[in-house]
């Protein structure tokens, strides 16, 4: 692994077993705050539900990626290629002919590489039927070291599936950072632990740079739901666990769904006026993040 | 009617146990990362020695090499006492081998910066060079100092040493603090050599807008936790005058470490009467005035005293004193006071 040495770019994963924790969410809120910090930024997303894609890039009713506006079939770069590509270039063809190209989006700093519904769902069955999982897992890392992603970025954030899969697995290796989103709730908590063992499993292979607990993040946090108030405050007692908490937490907030629903208007939740509760929460969270990522 | 009580632990939240878990698993995770480390033979050509170690070391790789101090080196004498303790450790090195482990972290390629084992390293080299050992009669192996007068260098790229090799470079304060924790663990650092540390150190977490705890005292110096207070309380008030002149003092082993964490647990108000009480001369107008016999009994000691330091006239005066009266004596002894106060100051 030690071939596969970034310079300075950043690598945020954003991964939790459990499903419907926000990770998609921040994973939104999070790409456009760093922009607008001035970060350029490459969103990837490997979760074939494509919702992160469909925010940024103008998916079809598919799942899939439209064409890419550079893309040229005569180019005879793609004779090198083992198959002619398909003129949308998703993280599918990422893995599997190892060359994409970033869509760009409405934001000027943020690139994107979106997923493709049926082609991941496809490519994650044929990864389990053959033997080529370590080679996907060591996959994205060995891209992402590439001169190009380094020059051209500040900071990757990859969006991960629920499930654990070679692509997740992947993602985690690519990663310089994690973040652990989690309700407060049994299954989402009890879940962390296999997100801990994944993260020492994952720096026992490494011999060059760890991969940083960025932070722990609650989310959809209802303030009165006595339960939840309990879990909360269990968690800042615990020794351990209290230092990583990331405050203020993401509460249970409509605003947080409408603004990052692909036709939300106006288009970011930091668009919103000021004093929006869920614009100044977000913003109080993400920089917390920012700040652990880039200082 | 009331609402029916719904059965469970709805309003307990998430279980304790669940949380306890999760954070077990977190630290493990955690304490992965931070000592992650592996025992590798590396040759000796391919260990950089550290340069900005805790310990006051004259002697460099060049001089260990040669085999001996050139006599017109401005740190001779130094350099020699030192060499003296690299042959004496190159010669158990020899003979027991290298008891403990040198500790350092990967650099790019396959070199190893030091971190502690500075002079284990070193003793290495010497013996490498200049150690030669034999089998006598019985088969017991002999070792014996022969300076080479032109070593090999490239011997030193075939001799590994076991070294603790850190995968990455750790940052500047934990490296800071391992480096003396390597030292302090073999507790062989002076009471200077860790001053010198933890004034050091507590600078360095000061440029970054930190304050030094007991803990980092406690962990790094080997010290319990009543120590590592009395040890922040004397790091913490290093830039008063009294403080820094008895820390240079205790540097210079010229006065007890004790002293020094006296004089920091002293009010700063008092802190000159404490110090002037141990170093400075008692002058005429000074603010100690007050000398009494106590309840010393011992008058034949005091005559002697007395009679070896008057002169002239002054000796009849006390020769007339009834020294088996304790009241004469006490009356004397002032008088002598007087009389040496007015000569001497």
């Amino acid at each position: 692994m030690s071939e596969f040495v970034y310079d300075r770019l950043k690598v945020l994963a954003i991964s939790n077993h459990k499903g419907g924790v926000a990770k998609t969410t921040l994973s939104k809120l999070f790409s456009e705050y760093a922009t607008r910090k001035g970060k350029r930024v490459l969103g990837i997303d490997i979760d074939p539900q494509c919702n992160f894609s469909a925010r940024f890039v103008r998916m079809d009713d598919e799942g899939s990626p439209p064409p890419h506006p550079d893309f040229d079939p005569k180019d005879p770069a793609w004779d090198d290629l083992p198959y002619a590509p398909p003129g949308y270039w998703s993280i599918a063809e990422f893995f599997r002919l190892g060359y994409v190209e970033p869509y760009a989006t409405d934001y000027e700093n943020l690139s994107f590489i979106p997923a493709h519904k049926s082609e991941l769902t496809r490519f994650l069955e044929e990864v389990k039927k053959s033997d080529i999982e370590d080679a996907v897992i060591g996959h994205m890392r060995e891209m992402l070291s590439l001169e190009f992603y380094q020059d051209e970025f500040d900071l990757v954030i990859i969006d991960t599936p629920p499930q654990t899969s070679a692509l997740t697995a992947s993602a985690v290796r690519a990663s310089t950072h994690l973040l652990i989103p989690t309700e407060m709730q049994e299954d989402s908590i009890a879940g962390m632990a296999d997100m801990a063992q994944l993260w020492q499993s994952e720096n026992k292979v490494r011999t060059d740079e760890k991969l940083i607990l960025a932070g722990i993040l609650p989310t959809k946090y209802d303030a009165s739901s006595a339960a939840q108030r309990r879990t909360l405050e269990s968690l800042e007692e615990n020794a351990v666990l209290g230092d990583k908490l990331i405050k203020p937490v993401m509460r249970y907030l409509q605003t947080y769904a409408n603004s990052s629903s692909t036709f939300a208007n106006p288009r970011s939740l930091f668009d919103m006026h000021e004093n929006t509760t869920a614009r100044k929460e977000a913003e109080q969270f993400c920089d917390i993040l920012y700040r652990r990522i880039f200082e | 009617m009331s609402p029916k009580k719904k059965p469970g632990m709805l309003k307990r939240g998430v279980q304790p146990t669940t949380i306890d878990n999760v954070a077990a698993k977190v630290q493990a995770a955690e304490s992965a990362i931070t000592q992650q480390f592996e025992t590798k033979n590396v040759s000796l050509s391919n260990i950089n020695l550290w340069e900005d170690q805790p310990r006051a070391f004259k002697l460099t790789i060049e001089d260990v090499i040669r085999g001996f101090i050139l006599e017109d080196d401005e740190h001779y004498g130094d350099k020699s006492d030192e060499l003296n303790n690299i042959i004496s450790l190159a010669l158990s090195i020899k003979e027991l081998g290298l008891l403990y482990t040198p500790l350092g972290f990967a650099l790019p390629g396959k070199c190893v910066q030091l971190l502690g084992g500075q002079r284990r390293t070193m003793a290495s080299i010497f013996a490498l060079f200049h150690i030669s050992s034999s089998a006598n009669d019985d088969g017991h192996l002999t070792h014996e100092v022969k300076v080479s007068p032109a070593p090999d260098l490239t011997l030193m790229d075939n001799e590994r040493v076991a070294i603790k090799v850190f995968s990455r470079k750790p940052d500047e304060l934990t490296l800071e603090r391992m480096a003396v924790a390597d030292n302090t663990q073999r507790s062989d650092l002076s009471i200077g050599d860790r001053l010198r540390w933890a004034m050091k150190f507590a600078d360095m977490l000061h440029d970054r807008k930190h304050e030094l705890t007991w803990r980092d005292l406690a962990d790094t110096l080997a010290l319990n936790r009543s120590q590592a207070f009395e040890w922040k309380k004397v790091i913490d008030n290093r830039h008063d005058q009294y403080i820094k002149k008895t820390i240079d003092l205790v540097i210079q082993e010229s006065i007890s470490f004790k002293q020094l964490t006296e004089l920091s647990a002293e009010a700063v108000k008092n802190r000159k009467i404490m110090f002037d009480s141990w170093f400075k001369k008692k002058t005429n107008s000074g603010s100690i005035k007050k000398v009494s016999l106590g309840s010393t009994s011992n008058y034949s000691a005091l005559k002697s005293l007395i009679m070896a330091n008057v002169h002239g006239e002054q000796t009849q005066v006390f020769e007339k004193v009834d020294w088996e009266k304790p009241q004469q004596v006490k009356k004397a002894f002032n008088a002598f006071l007087t009389y040496w106060e007015s000569n001497n100051g």
